[in-house]
């Protein structure tokens, strides 16, 4: 398996001593760990919003090696709200990322914005722009893109765009990292990793990630709730597999 | 101790409602933001009752603060004490030594002063998160509203919030309003909770009793608490005997007992 992006003995500040990450190339990644364990500052580390002097390869490439267009093809980061229009209105932006209709069309499409394109950037609502920032990343057509904790601006949608996404990068064979508190949120993806006082603490398919209750609630999160009921009930013996299914697992239950 | 909202428009129909105060209130449905300028004590409509007083709403509207969820995210380019200052003169609070106060509720949240220097761009989320309730605190409310308080912090920074709401409402008796589409958060850290969907008061009361009424949830479309709906489905099996909990332990043990 390509690796996409090479963290190798990474030192920075208080939060990185001697770290290694490596993110496979044409997968979907989750990061997650308790706040301050770096989620954030890795995606802006990745993102070359924060410049180190780290080896950090990109597509086999060193991170500032690459020239600001170059990188922007490669790399495009949504960063929550964090964007200034430069147009009046959310067709007219999108257009200066792209103008292949059926490319255009397909992203509003699969993100069910096509309300949102004709409205006036200034008229948008959180979801909205943050819909939008995430169309924008997608049209540019980068190789990678960073999800920095999208999730709780998009609400009850979550699940519906996660799901958009994952079909998006690997008909396009992109790789994707996303950050999240929540766990649940990394279900739909390939690779979860769990961060921990400058290590990483858990890794691998997500629901296989998931099972260790203990060490998840001892690094300080929350397991979605029937991920923890199940995977409890299993070790007191009480059922033999996991099972996420509530009908499921009161018919296992009580046979 | 409650206020009692009576006549109160929504779209073109009158609602009744009443928070409990000193006590954690969810507000949650669809048309949850829409009573908002009511619980502000900004809109003259309808009638108010204070501990069964009848006031002015402008009797009361310095004592309450409202946080939104994104407060502080249009100010991704300024350092926090610009966004500290902004958001105080947005919200035209006015105060004698607005540094001094912002240090002090920044010690509330357990948030060191030296962030005041730092740039919004660079926080973390629970940093933000934790600097969101600092900012509804500066003008010592009696009621504090805010919006999806827990979504971005760990189990810790959770249950260090959860504290000092707690605090508030016990030792300084204050009134914490959240607002949140979040049910299993509501299910289980609130005291009271009330359901806006469709333009109706669908439910209020004692958290514990109203979310457990799943046919009604289910019905207006609101997502049934998964601890309320595991619960219902092994009590059909095992015939009531789980009882309905907060904390996923207690559940295992009700399960350990009858299985």
């Amino acid at each position: 398996m390509k690796r996409m992006i090479m963290i190798h003995q990474f030192f920075y500040k208080d939060l990185w001593k001697d770290f290694n990450l490596y993110i496979d190339k044409n997968k979907f990644t989750t990061i997650s760990g308790p706040n301050n364990c770096g989620k954030t500052t890795l995606m802006r580390i990745l993102n070359r919003d924060i410049i180190t002097d780290n080896m950090i390869l990109i597509d086999e490439k060193d991170i500032n090696d690459y020239s600001i267009g170059e990188f922007s093809s490669t790399v495009q980061g949504v960063f929550p709200l964090e964007i200034i229009f430069q147009e009046k209105t959310v067709e007219e932006e999108i257009a200066l990322y792209n103008i292949n209709r059926e490319e255009v069309g397909e992203v509003i499409k699969g993100l069910n914005i096509s309300s949102t394109v004709k409205k006036q950037v200034k008229n948008l609502t959180v979801e909205e722009i943050v819909l939008v920032q995430i169309t924008l990343a997608l049209l540019k057509k980068p190789k990678i893109v960073l999800l920095d904790n999208i999730h709780p601006y998009l609400k009850e949608r979550t699940k519906e765009v996660l799901e958009f996404l994952k079909k998006y990068q690997e008909k396009y064979e992109l790789t994707m990292v996303q950050t999240t508190i929540h766990l649940e949120d990394s279900l739909p993806t390939d690779v979860l990793y769990i961060f921990e006082n400058g290590m990483i603490a858990l890794e691998g398919k997500p629901i296989e990630v998931l099972e260790n209750d203990t060490r998840i609630n001892k690094i300080g999160l929350e397991l979605p709730f029937m991920m923890d009921l199940s995977v409890k009930l299993r070790d007191y013996d009480l059922i033999d597999t996991i099972e996420l299914d509530k009908e499921r697992l009161v018919d296992s239950l009580w046979q | 101790m409650a206020i009692e909202f009576k006549s109160i428009p929504l779209k073109e129909k009158k609602i009744k409602f009443t928070i409990q105060l000193e006590d954690i209130n969810g507000i949650t449905g669809n048309n949850r933001f829409d009573i908002l300028d009511f619980l502000l004590f900004k809109r003259r409509e309808g009638e108010i009752l204070y501990n069964k007083e009848k006031i002015k709403p402008e009797e009361k509207k310095q004592f309450v603060s409202y946080v939104e969820e994104f407060a502080l995210s249009k100010y991704f380019q300024n350092k926090v004490i610009e966004a500290m200052y902004y958001e105080l003169r947005r919200k035209g609070i006015d105060l004698k030594d607005p540094k001094k106060k912002l240090l002090e509720s920044l010690k509330i949240v357990g948030l060191p002063s030296a962030i005041l220097e730092r740039n919004l761009k660079f926080l973390s989320s629970s940093e933000k998160a934790l600097l969101r309730i600092s900012i509804g605190l500066l003008s010592n409310p009696e009621i504090l509203i805010i919006d999806e308080p827990f979504e971005e912090l760990d189990k810790q920074n959770m249950q260090k919030v959860l504290l000092l709401f707690r605090r508030m409402t016990d030792q300084y008796n204050k009134t914490i309003i959240i607002i949140s589409n979040d049910m299993d958060m509501i299910y289980q850290y609130t005291d009271h909770c009330m359901i806006l969907q469709e333009n109706k008061v669908i439910l209020e009361g004692y958290t514990r009793e109203v979310l457990r009424k799943s046919e009604v949830l289910k019905k207006n479309g609101i997502k049934v608490p998964e601890m309320v709906e595991f619960t219902e489905l092994a009590n059909k099996k095992e015939k009531g005997k789980i009882d309905y909990h907060r904390d996923i332990r207690d559940i295992i043990k009700d399960i350990y007992k009858h299985v």
